[in-house]
Protein backbone atom coordinates (compact mmCIF):
# COMPACT_ATOMS: atom_id res chain seq x y z
CA UNK A 1 0.00 0.00 0.00
CA UNK A 2 1.31 3.77 -0.65
CA UNK A 3 1.70 6.54 2.00
CA UNK A 4 -1.53 8.22 0.40
CA UNK A 5 -3.39 4.97 0.82
CA UNK A 6 -2.58 4.29 4.50
CA UNK A 7 -3.02 8.09 4.86
CA UNK A 8 -6.51 8.19 4.22
CA UNK A 9 -7.12 4.26 6.09
CA UNK A 10 -6.00 6.86 9.11
CA UNK A 11 -8.09 10.00 8.28
CA UNK A 12 -11.29 7.57 8.08
CA UNK A 13 -10.48 5.79 11.66
CA UNK A 14 -9.94 9.83 13.03
CA UNK A 15 -13.00 10.90 11.03
CA UNK A 16 -15.81 8.40 11.85
CA UNK A 17 -14.02 5.41 13.83
CA UNK A 18 -14.13 2.83 11.08
CA UNK A 19 -13.80 -0.37 11.67
CA UNK A 20 -13.20 -1.49 8.03
CA UNK A 21 -10.23 1.07 7.80
CA UNK A 22 -8.77 0.07 11.20
CA UNK A 23 -9.25 -3.80 9.92
CA UNK A 24 -6.86 -2.82 6.45
CA UNK A 25 -4.51 -0.79 8.38
CA UNK A 26 -3.84 -4.36 11.06
CA UNK A 27 -3.74 -6.69 7.77
CA UNK A 28 -1.03 -4.23 6.40
CA UNK A 29 0.82 -3.69 9.27
CA UNK A 30 0.09 -6.09 12.22
CA UNK A 31 2.67 -9.13 10.50
CA UNK A 32 5.42 -6.29 10.09
CA UNK A 33 4.92 -5.44 13.53
CA UNK A 34 4.85 -8.85 14.92
CA UNK A 35 8.53 -9.27 12.43
CA UNK A 36 9.51 -6.93 14.48
CA UNK A 37 8.96 -7.20 18.13
CA UNK A 38 10.26 -11.47 17.16
CA UNK A 39 13.44 -9.80 16.13
CA UNK A 40 14.27 -7.68 19.13
CA UNK A 41 13.69 -11.28 20.65
CA UNK A 42 10.17 -10.95 22.73
CA UNK A 43 8.63 -14.20 22.63
CA UNK A 44 5.50 -15.01 20.56
CA UNK A 45 3.08 -13.90 23.35
CA UNK A 46 4.96 -10.41 24.38
CA UNK A 47 4.82 -9.63 20.44
CA UNK A 48 1.32 -10.23 20.17
CA UNK A 49 0.86 -7.40 23.20
CA UNK A 50 2.91 -5.17 21.53
CA UNK A 51 1.37 -5.78 17.86
CA UNK A 52 -2.27 -5.21 19.75
CA UNK A 53 -1.00 -2.17 22.12
CA UNK A 54 0.58 -0.45 19.16
CA UNK A 55 -2.29 -0.99 17.12
CA UNK A 56 -4.76 0.46 19.83
CA UNK A 57 -2.73 3.35 20.12
CA UNK A 58 -2.57 3.93 16.50
CA UNK A 59 -6.88 3.33 16.78
CA UNK A 60 -7.11 5.95 19.71
CA UNK A 61 -4.35 8.78 18.69
CA UNK A 62 -5.36 8.87 15.32
CA UNK A 63 -6.84 12.46 15.21
CA UNK A 64 -3.25 13.32 16.39
CA UNK A 65 -1.60 11.99 13.20
CA UNK A 66 -0.37 15.11 11.18
CA UNK A 67 0.50 14.05 7.51
CA UNK A 68 3.12 17.31 7.13
CA UNK A 69 5.03 15.86 9.86
CA UNK A 70 5.00 12.27 9.17
CA UNK A 71 4.85 9.38 6.61
CA UNK A 72 2.23 6.50 8.37
CA UNK A 73 5.15 3.84 8.56
CA UNK A 74 7.50 6.39 10.54
CA UNK A 75 4.35 7.78 12.68
CA UNK A 76 3.57 3.48 13.54
CA UNK A 77 7.66 3.13 13.86
CA UNK A 78 7.80 5.70 16.64
CA UNK A 79 4.98 4.46 18.03
CA UNK A 80 5.91 0.87 18.00
CA UNK A 81 9.51 1.96 19.10
CA UNK A 82 8.11 3.49 22.80
CA UNK A 83 5.32 0.63 23.35
CA UNK A 84 8.37 -1.86 22.95
CA UNK A 85 10.65 0.02 25.54
CA UNK A 86 7.39 1.03 28.08
CA UNK A 87 6.84 -3.20 27.98
CA UNK A 88 10.43 -4.71 27.80
CA UNK A 89 12.47 -1.98 29.13
CA UNK A 90 9.38 -0.62 31.97
CA UNK A 91 10.40 2.81 30.69
CA UNK A 92 8.67 5.59 29.36
CA UNK A 93 10.76 7.13 26.57
CA UNK A 94 10.86 11.15 27.10
CA UNK A 95 9.00 11.97 24.00
CA UNK A 96 8.62 15.69 22.06
CA UNK A 97 5.21 16.32 20.86
CA UNK A 98 4.17 17.92 17.84
CA UNK A 99 2.61 21.22 19.40
CA UNK A 100 5.75 21.57 21.63
CA UNK A 101 7.59 22.26 18.19
CA UNK A 102 5.98 26.29 19.18
CA UNK A 103 8.41 26.33 21.47
CA UNK A 104 11.49 26.14 19.46
CA UNK A 105 12.81 30.06 18.70
CA UNK A 106 12.52 30.98 15.00
CA UNK A 107 16.33 31.63 14.49
CA UNK A 108 16.32 27.76 15.48
CA UNK A 109 13.92 26.38 12.78
CA UNK A 110 15.42 24.23 9.99
CA UNK A 111 15.04 25.76 6.33
CA UNK A 112 14.12 22.59 4.84
CA UNK A 113 10.83 20.40 6.83
CA UNK A 114 10.79 17.13 7.69
CA UNK A 115 10.83 14.34 5.42
CA UNK A 116 7.46 13.60 5.49
CA UNK A 117 6.13 13.09 1.89
CA UNK A 118 5.01 10.54 -0.01
CA UNK A 119 7.79 11.15 -2.79
CA UNK A 120 10.37 11.64 -0.41
CA UNK A 121 9.44 8.28 1.25
CA UNK A 122 9.51 6.50 -1.98
CA UNK A 123 12.98 7.62 -3.00
CA UNK A 124 14.36 6.15 0.75
CA UNK A 125 12.89 3.05 -0.30
CA UNK A 126 14.43 2.84 -3.16
CA UNK A 127 17.95 4.21 -1.92
CA UNK A 128 17.41 1.86 0.65
CA UNK A 129 17.51 -0.88 -1.66
CA UNK A 130 20.69 0.14 -2.50
CA UNK A 131 22.37 0.03 0.58
CA UNK A 132 25.28 -2.32 0.64
CA UNK A 133 24.53 -5.69 2.53
CA UNK A 134 26.72 -4.67 5.46
CA UNK A 135 25.11 -1.34 5.05
CA UNK A 136 21.84 -2.86 5.49
CA UNK A 137 22.83 -5.43 8.44
CA UNK A 138 23.79 -2.56 10.84
CA UNK A 139 20.93 -0.23 10.36
CA UNK A 140 18.80 -3.25 10.84
CA UNK A 141 20.37 -4.23 14.43
CA UNK A 142 20.00 -0.69 15.06
CA UNK A 143 16.50 -0.04 14.30
CA UNK A 144 14.97 -3.72 15.12
CA UNK A 145 16.91 -4.23 17.60
CA UNK A 146 17.37 -0.86 19.42
CA UNK A 147 21.02 -1.70 19.86
CA UNK A 148 23.48 1.11 20.57
CA UNK A 149 26.45 1.83 18.01
CA UNK A 150 28.72 -0.49 20.96
CA UNK A 151 26.32 -3.36 21.36
CA UNK A 152 26.17 -3.93 17.39
CA UNK A 153 30.23 -3.53 17.32
CA UNK A 154 30.56 -5.99 20.68
CA UNK A 155 27.75 -8.37 18.95
CA UNK A 156 29.51 -8.52 15.15
CA UNK A 157 32.92 -8.54 16.70
CA UNK A 158 33.97 -5.32 14.83
CA UNK A 159 35.67 -2.29 15.56
CA UNK A 160 33.52 0.50 17.14
CA UNK A 161 34.62 2.46 14.28
CA UNK A 162 33.76 0.30 11.68
CA UNK A 163 30.28 -0.12 12.84
CA UNK A 164 29.95 4.14 12.76
CA UNK A 165 31.21 4.53 9.57
CA UNK A 166 28.98 2.10 8.10
CA UNK A 167 26.17 3.74 9.65
CA UNK A 168 27.65 7.18 8.39
CA UNK A 169 27.92 5.83 5.14
CA UNK A 170 24.62 4.55 5.29
CA UNK A 171 22.91 7.39 6.21
CA UNK A 172 24.98 10.17 3.50
CA UNK A 173 23.84 7.17 1.16
CA UNK A 174 20.14 7.58 2.06
CA UNK A 175 20.50 11.51 2.14
CA UNK A 176 19.37 11.48 6.25
CA UNK A 177 22.59 13.64 7.17
CA UNK A 178 22.15 17.30 7.63
CA UNK A 179 23.78 18.62 4.59
CA UNK A 180 26.98 20.18 6.18
CA UNK A 181 26.87 17.13 8.96
CA UNK A 182 27.33 17.26 12.45
CA UNK A 183 30.30 16.36 15.03
CA UNK B 1 21.74 30.57 18.13
CA UNK B 2 22.82 27.04 19.41
CA UNK B 3 25.75 25.93 18.42
CA UNK B 4 26.51 22.59 20.35
CA UNK B 5 24.48 19.62 19.31
CA UNK B 6 24.70 16.05 20.51
CA UNK B 7 26.66 14.23 17.78
CA UNK B 8 24.82 12.00 15.45
CA UNK B 9 25.44 8.83 17.54
CA UNK B 10 23.52 9.87 20.47
CA UNK B 11 20.49 11.67 17.91
CA UNK B 12 20.70 7.89 16.24
CA UNK B 13 20.39 5.95 19.50
CA UNK B 14 17.17 7.95 20.60
CA UNK B 15 15.81 7.84 17.01
CA UNK B 16 16.21 4.25 17.32
CA UNK B 17 14.70 3.72 21.14
CA UNK B 18 18.33 2.15 21.83
CA UNK B 19 19.11 5.44 24.13
CA UNK B 20 18.52 4.49 27.95
CA UNK B 21 15.58 6.95 29.68
CA UNK B 22 18.47 9.68 31.04
CA UNK B 23 20.31 10.03 27.62
CA UNK B 24 17.03 10.05 25.90
CA UNK B 25 15.70 12.64 28.13
CA UNK B 26 18.24 15.18 27.92
CA UNK B 27 18.23 14.55 23.65
CA UNK B 28 14.63 15.06 23.89
CA UNK B 29 14.56 18.28 25.82
CA UNK B 30 17.73 19.88 23.67
CA UNK B 31 15.43 19.16 20.66
CA UNK B 32 12.46 20.44 21.92
CA UNK B 33 14.73 23.77 21.60
CA UNK B 34 16.38 22.73 18.16
CA UNK B 35 14.98 22.56 14.94
CA UNK B 36 17.87 21.33 13.40
CA UNK B 37 18.21 18.61 15.59
CA UNK B 38 14.25 17.89 15.66
CA UNK B 39 14.74 17.35 11.88
CA UNK B 40 17.26 15.24 11.39
CA UNK B 41 15.54 12.99 14.28
CA UNK B 42 12.54 13.30 12.02
CA UNK B 43 14.84 12.07 9.17
CA UNK B 44 16.33 9.36 10.83
CA UNK B 45 12.76 8.44 12.23
CA UNK B 46 11.71 8.07 8.54
CA UNK B 47 14.51 5.43 7.50
CA UNK B 48 13.18 3.43 10.57
CA UNK B 49 9.34 3.53 9.03
CA UNK B 50 10.82 2.78 5.47
CA UNK B 51 12.56 -0.55 7.48
CA UNK B 52 9.41 -1.21 8.90
CA UNK B 53 7.42 -1.39 5.65
CA UNK B 54 10.06 -3.63 4.32
CA UNK B 55 10.73 -5.59 7.07
CA UNK B 56 10.27 -9.24 7.77
CA UNK B 57 6.90 -10.42 8.67
CA UNK B 58 5.60 -12.68 11.42
CA UNK B 59 3.16 -15.43 11.80
CA UNK B 60 -0.50 -13.04 12.86
CA UNK B 61 -2.71 -15.52 14.59
CA UNK B 62 -6.47 -15.82 13.59
CA UNK B 63 -8.00 -14.89 16.81
CA UNK B 64 -5.71 -11.28 16.96
CA UNK B 65 -7.95 -8.95 15.22
CA UNK B 66 -11.31 -10.17 16.59
CA UNK B 67 -9.76 -9.52 19.66
CA UNK B 68 -8.32 -5.96 19.29
CA UNK B 69 -11.62 -4.89 17.39
CA UNK B 70 -13.40 -6.06 20.99
CA UNK B 71 -10.81 -3.83 22.45
CA UNK B 72 -11.36 -0.95 20.72
CA UNK B 73 -14.09 0.19 22.62
CA UNK B 74 -12.32 -0.12 25.75
CA UNK B 75 -11.74 3.25 27.75
CA UNK B 76 -8.47 4.50 26.91
CA UNK B 77 -6.25 5.28 30.57
CA UNK B 78 -6.82 8.80 31.37
CA UNK B 79 -3.07 10.04 32.07
CA UNK B 80 -2.80 12.16 35.42
CA UNK B 81 -3.46 15.73 34.24
CA UNK B 82 -0.37 18.02 34.00
CA UNK B 83 0.04 20.12 37.12
CA UNK B 84 -0.32 23.94 36.07
CA UNK B 85 3.68 25.57 35.43
CA UNK B 86 4.26 28.23 36.33
CA UNK B 87 6.04 31.19 34.22
CA UNK B 88 9.61 30.22 35.20
CA UNK B 89 9.40 26.51 34.80
CA UNK B 90 7.87 26.92 31.46
CA UNK B 91 10.69 29.26 30.37
CA UNK B 92 13.33 26.82 31.98
CA UNK B 93 12.20 23.52 31.32
CA UNK B 94 11.24 22.45 27.74
CA UNK B 95 8.44 20.13 27.73
CA UNK B 96 9.76 16.88 28.01
CA UNK B 97 11.91 17.78 31.05
CA UNK B 98 8.85 19.43 32.58
CA UNK B 99 6.44 16.39 31.96
CA UNK B 100 9.24 14.02 33.31
CA UNK B 101 9.52 16.38 36.69
CA UNK B 102 6.31 17.06 36.85
CA UNK B 103 6.38 20.00 39.29
CA UNK B 104 7.72 23.29 39.35
CA UNK B 105 10.81 24.65 39.75
CA UNK B 106 9.68 26.34 43.08
CA UNK B 107 9.24 22.70 44.40
CA UNK B 108 12.04 20.77 43.46
CA UNK B 109 14.63 20.30 46.63
CA UNK B 110 18.35 21.93 45.77
CA UNK B 111 20.56 20.25 47.96
CA UNK B 112 23.86 21.77 48.23
CA UNK B 113 26.62 18.50 48.48
CA UNK B 114 29.85 19.59 47.33
CA UNK B 115 30.36 23.20 47.48
CA UNK B 116 30.64 23.66 43.56
CA UNK B 117 26.87 24.05 42.96
CA UNK B 118 23.25 23.30 44.05
CA UNK B 119 21.43 20.00 42.64
CA UNK B 120 18.42 18.05 42.52
CA UNK B 121 18.51 14.69 41.42
CA UNK B 122 16.14 13.36 38.44
CA UNK B 123 14.31 10.04 39.19
CA UNK B 124 14.77 8.01 36.48
CA UNK B 125 13.65 4.08 35.91
CA UNK B 126 16.88 3.15 34.10
CA UNK B 127 20.03 1.73 35.41
CA UNK B 128 23.27 2.82 35.38
CA UNK B 129 22.97 6.34 34.64
CA UNK B 130 22.10 9.37 37.05
CA UNK B 131 20.19 12.95 36.37
CA UNK B 132 20.55 15.91 37.58
CA UNK B 133 19.73 19.41 37.44
CA UNK B 134 22.64 21.78 38.43
CA UNK B 135 22.58 25.52 39.04
CA UNK B 136 25.65 27.07 39.47
CA UNK B 137 26.16 30.68 40.95
CA UNK B 138 28.14 33.39 37.95
CA UNK B 139 31.85 33.17 38.35
CA UNK B 140 31.86 29.54 39.81
CA UNK B 141 34.40 27.72 38.80
CA UNK B 142 34.50 23.75 38.87
CA UNK B 143 37.41 22.18 39.37
CA UNK B 144 39.18 20.14 36.47
CA UNK B 145 37.66 16.93 36.58
CA UNK B 146 37.37 13.50 34.79
CA UNK B 147 34.78 11.48 33.24
CA UNK B 148 35.06 7.52 33.45
CA UNK B 149 31.47 7.16 31.44
CA UNK B 150 30.03 9.70 29.15
CA UNK B 151 28.52 13.26 30.52
CA UNK B 152 25.72 14.29 28.75
CA UNK B 153 25.33 18.66 29.99
CA UNK B 154 22.01 20.63 28.36
CA UNK B 155 22.31 24.38 29.48
CA UNK B 156 18.92 25.36 30.31
CA UNK B 157 19.71 28.90 30.85
CA UNK B 158 22.74 31.08 31.41
CA UNK B 159 26.16 29.38 30.51
CA UNK B 160 29.63 28.38 30.83
CA UNK B 161 32.64 27.88 28.93
CA UNK B 162 35.49 24.91 28.94
CA UNK B 163 37.84 23.86 26.91
CA UNK B 164 35.66 22.68 24.21
CA UNK B 165 34.00 26.26 23.64
CA UNK B 166 31.00 28.52 25.07
CA UNK B 167 27.78 26.97 25.64
CA UNK B 168 24.55 29.03 26.33
CA UNK B 169 21.00 27.87 26.76
CA UNK B 170 19.95 25.27 24.50
CA UNK B 171 23.88 24.04 23.96
CA UNK B 172 24.75 20.81 24.20
CA UNK B 173 28.22 19.39 25.54
CA UNK B 174 29.20 15.89 25.33
CA UNK B 175 32.16 14.44 27.49
CA UNK B 176 33.31 11.16 26.25
CA UNK B 177 35.29 8.64 29.05
CA UNK B 178 38.80 10.06 30.28
CA UNK B 179 38.07 13.67 28.66
CA UNK B 180 38.77 16.32 31.43
CA UNK B 181 37.14 19.96 31.36
CA UNK B 182 37.38 22.75 33.77
CA UNK B 183 34.49 25.00 33.28
CA UNK B 184 33.71 28.17 34.29
CA UNK B 185 30.38 30.05 34.76
CA UNK B 186 31.09 33.44 32.91
CA UNK B 187 27.81 34.01 32.09
CA UNK B 188 26.13 36.91 34.83
CA UNK B 189 22.96 34.51 35.17
CA UNK B 190 24.91 31.84 36.18
CA UNK B 191 24.67 28.64 34.95
CA UNK B 192 21.39 25.66 35.23
CA UNK B 193 21.36 22.59 33.29
CA UNK B 194 20.25 19.03 33.28
CA UNK B 195 23.44 16.42 33.72
CA UNK B 196 23.29 13.06 32.37
CA UNK B 197 25.78 10.55 33.73
CA UNK B 198 26.39 7.31 33.21
CA UNK B 199 29.90 6.95 35.11
CA UNK B 200 31.67 8.20 38.03
CA UNK B 201 32.76 11.87 37.60
CA UNK B 202 36.24 12.66 39.70
CA UNK B 203 38.28 15.39 40.74
CA UNK B 204 42.23 15.12 39.63
CA UNK B 205 42.36 13.94 43.35
CA UNK B 206 39.93 11.11 42.79
CA UNK B 207 37.39 12.87 44.72
CA UNK B 208 33.62 12.17 43.62
CA UNK B 209 32.25 15.55 42.26
CA UNK B 210 28.65 13.95 41.76
CA UNK B 211 27.49 13.00 45.68
CA UNK B 212 26.01 9.75 45.98
CA UNK B 213 28.32 7.47 43.24
CA UNK B 214 26.74 3.79 44.21
CA UNK B 215 24.32 3.88 42.06
CA UNK B 216 26.92 2.68 39.37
Amino acid sequence: MTNDQLRSLIEAIAAHRDRGAFAELFHHFAPRLMGFGLRRGADAATAEELVQETMLAVWRKAGTFDATRATVSTWIFTIVRNKRIDMLRRQTYPEVDLEEAAEIPSGERPADGDLANSQDEVALQDAMRTLPAEQLEVLQKAYFEDKTHRAIADEMKLPLGTVKSRIRLALARLRLLLPEGQV
Amino acid sequence: MIRHHPPLELLMEYATGAAQQGAALVVATHIARCGSCAAEVGRLEAAGGVLLHAAGTGPVGDHLLPALLERLDEPALVPEPEPHFDAETLRLFPAPLRRHLGCNLAELDWRRTTGFFEEVVVGLSSQGEKALLLKLQPGCPVPPHSHIGHELILVLDGGYSDEYGRYNRGDFGTLCPGEVHNPIVDDDNGCFCLVVVDGPVKLLDGTDIISDPSWI
